[in-house]
């Protein structure tokens, strides 16, 4: 008796080591961020990795055949990955940066999730599907890449799309303010301790 | 065939019964034994502060109204350092900063593996590059389980990446660092100082991090302790100094250091516990013994004259070492016979115990056994026994033909008596005036297999044509063996019949003895030795299935080292 639970630990833990080894290799390895919930640590996070942003991308609803993939949260820089059973591993990736030059990209009509943002859109191949979403707004700049395999239609992008959406900074700062009484620095908030 | 007399062997042994008659001393309850087991200061003072951050994080955990008093505690000491910042305190800090990147920490750890591999060092270098994969994958769960955010309400001036608690640099400089420490530098005065350079870069480096903001100072300290205790532990569990020391000496690994506390310890307890003097502890035939650390000891005789005892120091590493060689044998042949490992270290050196007694009682030339001593309790022991004085390895004396009838009628009385040595080679073979002495007895085994009387009888027979010919040891071996059972020796000693030692005495032999043997005797097909089992197939599927998921870690683990 003894004896097999010991090599259901040792099985257990193998697992768990395996497991594990998984995500070690991803930069965060965390679950989506929740549009719904401005307090989610990744979201919080996100929004410190670009202080002057005052929206911050999130994920509202995975379309079916859609997954989050991966997250890269660093000062000055986020990193996202979707991932598609049909059109891919990583297929889109969203950054969000303090600033982006949408390189002469035509103009296109915001989402109403967009409201506000000037939005940029520009396909540099359509088989396989390849082109750059620029999503500016006061203090930051969304990116949606795609690279979907060969064969995808375009008009998969548009699922993606509707799987990213945004929450204001503001809210962010008051959530951080009612969760952990601390001020959220960057946009939205008052001035933060320690400015050069 | 005439009837050879199989009640001795050799020179009969003869008791000197003069040891262990001085006064003893009884350990009282509560005494410390004489090598008590200690963590050390450093190892105290590790282990409580990860007890400490465990139980902060638990309490964090589990309890949300905690958390927010460990943020508002953290930001509070962080303002205190961010309130030291000016342009000038500033760059310093970003310079400071720099130890902690990346490219540093790849540096350091690819400085000390290329120093490993230089050195031949391969357990340090196992142990380290383990320790590192672990801590990543620890310190990357940790991340993801406390999803702490950066500091709030100051401005961060340094780079980062991905949540704060523990810090990931911190952790990572620190285990490259203590790792290289444990691996590279002998231990002494230059690790000694080595590990106060090392708390002051670190002490410095959590300062500067904490002006810039980039984490709080319990992120960065839970990182630093995690990196020094994962590593301190990983290197004193499974490379500790005593029995792995970092020398830039050519030596086997096996050996327990017997200077310092160690020999003070053997010294205290031969006097107590058997209530004999020693004067001098010195290691002897470290090369031909991979399992267990041998020493003489000069005894100080009450007319003040002096003599010797050999005793071999036994602690964890050797019974961790058993289990290692079982398990590999019964992976490659499968139960060839009894492969349970001991399960520690008092059995171990109990067994030797018996198997002494037992050959010396049945009247085998092999050492008089003295006794055991406890040095540490469960952890370490030694066991004394007669010491040959003069007496030289059968490689180096003449292959007499006195020597060669001890031989063989030895084998002879060990299948008489129903027992087995298992481990028949040069370094166990002692010649002594002429006769010759069995030492070594710890494989000894009682009721062993036909396979294994055999494989003793070939392994006897190519170790005495060493320092002869296979001719005439044959001539001697059918004195006491009939051709079949000559034979069957030499069908059954293939592979891991035969140890290591003699493996390759054989090959550095410009003769083929095996083969020489192998055509005097009459033709026998060889005997197989491989043993299928539903046990050895789950065994060695649970085996391969583990070195899967290690080198998967391995390699899906690379970047921290790319």
């Amino acid at each position: 008796m003894r004896r097999g639970r010991r090599v259901l630990a040792v099985i257990a833990c193998s697992a768990a080591l395996a497991s594990l080894a998984g995500c070690a290799n991803s930069a965060e390895g965390a679950s989506a961020p929740d549009c719904g919930d401005p307090s989610n640590h990744l979201v919080v996070l996100m929004a410190q990795s670009v202080p002057s942003a005052t929206l911050i991308p999130c994920v509202s609803s995975m379309p079916t055949g859609w997954s989050f993939t991966d997250a890269v949260v660093q000062n000055n820089v986020t990193k996202m990955w979707l991932s598609s059973t049909v059109a891919g591993m990583n297929s889109v990736e969203l950054q969000l940066t303090p600033s982006c030059d949408p390189a002469g990209a035509p103009e296109v009509v915001p989402a109403p999730d967009e409201a506000g943002a000037h939005v940029y859109a520009a396909p540099t191949s359509l088989d396989p599907f390849r082109g750059t979403r620029f999503i500016v707004f006061p203090g930051g700049c969304v990116q949606y890449i795609y690279r979907f395999a060969g064969g995808v239609p375009a008009t998969l992008s548009l699922q993606a799309d509707d799987a990213f959406s945004f929450v204001s900074r503001t809210r962010v700062v008051q959530a951080v303010r009612d969760e952990f009484d601390q001020t959220l620095c960057g946009a939205g908030a008052p001035p933060c301790e320690g400015d050069r | 065939m005439d009837s050879p007399d199989i009640t001795r062997v050799g020179v009969p042994p003869v008791s000197h019964g003069r040891f262990g008659t001085g006064r003893r001393h009884r350990r009282p309850s509560g005494e410390p034994p004489p090598l008590p087991h200690r963590l050390g200061k450093s190892g105290r003072f590790w282990l409580a502060l990860s007890v400490y951050f465990a139980a902060t994080l638990v309490g964090v955990l589990l309890f949300n109204p905690l958390s927010n008093v460990f943020e508002a505690v953290d930001a509070a000491i962080l303002r205190r350092f961010v309130d030291l910042r000016s342009p000038a305190v500033v760059n310093i800090a970003l310079a400071m900063n720099g130890l902690a990147s990346r490219w540093t920490i790849r540096l350091i750890r690819w400085s000390v593996i290329g120093s490993l591999v230089i050195f031949k060092r391969w357990r340090h270098l196992f142990v380290y590059v383990g320790a590192v994969m672990i801590l990543e994958i620890l310190v990357a769960g940790l991340t993801l389980v406390l999803a702490r955010a950066r500091p709030f309400g100051v401005t961060i001036l340094g780079p980062w990446n991905g949540f704060s608690m523990p810090s990931r640099p911190l952790a990572e400089l620190s285990i490259s660092l203590i790792g290289a420490l444990y691996a590279l530098v002998p231990r002494g005065r230059i690790r000694d100082t080595g590990k106060w350079i090392l708390g002051g870069v670190l002490g410095v480096l959590i300062v500067a991090r904490l002006i810039l903001a980039i984490e709080t100072a319990s992120a960065a300290v839970f990182g630093t302790v995690l990196g020094v205790a994962i590593g301190l532990a990983a290197f004193r569990m499974f490379v500790p100094g005593d029995v792995f020391p970092v020398t830039y000496r050519r030596g086997k690994a096996a050996h327990l250091d017997v200077g310092g506390r160690r020999g003070e310890a053997i010294v205290h307890a031969v006097d107590d516990q058997l209530g004999e003097k020693v004067i001098e502890i010195r290691p002897v035939g470290l090369e031909g013994s991979g399992g267990s650390t041998p020493l003489r000891l000069t005894i100080q005789e009450e007319d003040g004259s002096h003599r010797y005892v050999f005793a071999k120091l036994y602690a964890m590493n050797h019974v961790r070492a058993d289990k290692w060689y079982k398990l590999g044998r019964q992976i490659l042949y499968g139960a060839l016979e009894d492969e349970t490992p001991f399960g520690s270290v008092r059995r171990f050196v109990e067994y030797e115990d018996y198997a002494l007694r037992l050959l010396y009682d049945a009247g085998f030339p092999s050492p008089e056994p003295f006794g055991v001593v406890e040095i540490t309790p469960e952890r370490e022991y030694m066991i004394l026994m007669e010491f040959f004085d003069g007496a030289v390895e059968i490689s180096e004396a003449d292959g007499t033909p006195q020597v060669i009838d001890e031989g063989l009628l030895m084998i002879q009385r060990f299948w008489h008596v129903g027992v087995a040595h298992r481990d028949v080679k040069p370094a166990n073979l002692m010649v002594q005036d002429g006769h010759l002495k069995l030492i070594d007895v710890f494989f000894v085994q009682v009721r062993p297999s036909p396979w294994r009387q055999a494989v003793d009888l070939a392994n006897m027979m190519l170790v005495l044509a060493l320092r002869s010919d296979a001719k005439t040891v044959y001539e001697h071996a059918q004195r006491y063996f009939t051709d079949d059972e000559i034979a069957e020796a030499f069908a059954a000693a293939r592979g891991v019949a035969s140890p290591t030692q003699l493996r390759s005495m054989l090959r550095s032999d410009e003769r083929d003895l095996l083969a020489e043997f192998r055509s005097l005797a009459p033709h026998r097909e060889s005997i197989r030795i491989q043993r299928w089992s539903i046990r050895r197939v789950l065994m060695t599927a649970w085996v391969a299935f583990l070195l899967f998921i290690a080198i998967g870690l391995l390699v899906s683990n690379w970047t921290v080292f790319s």
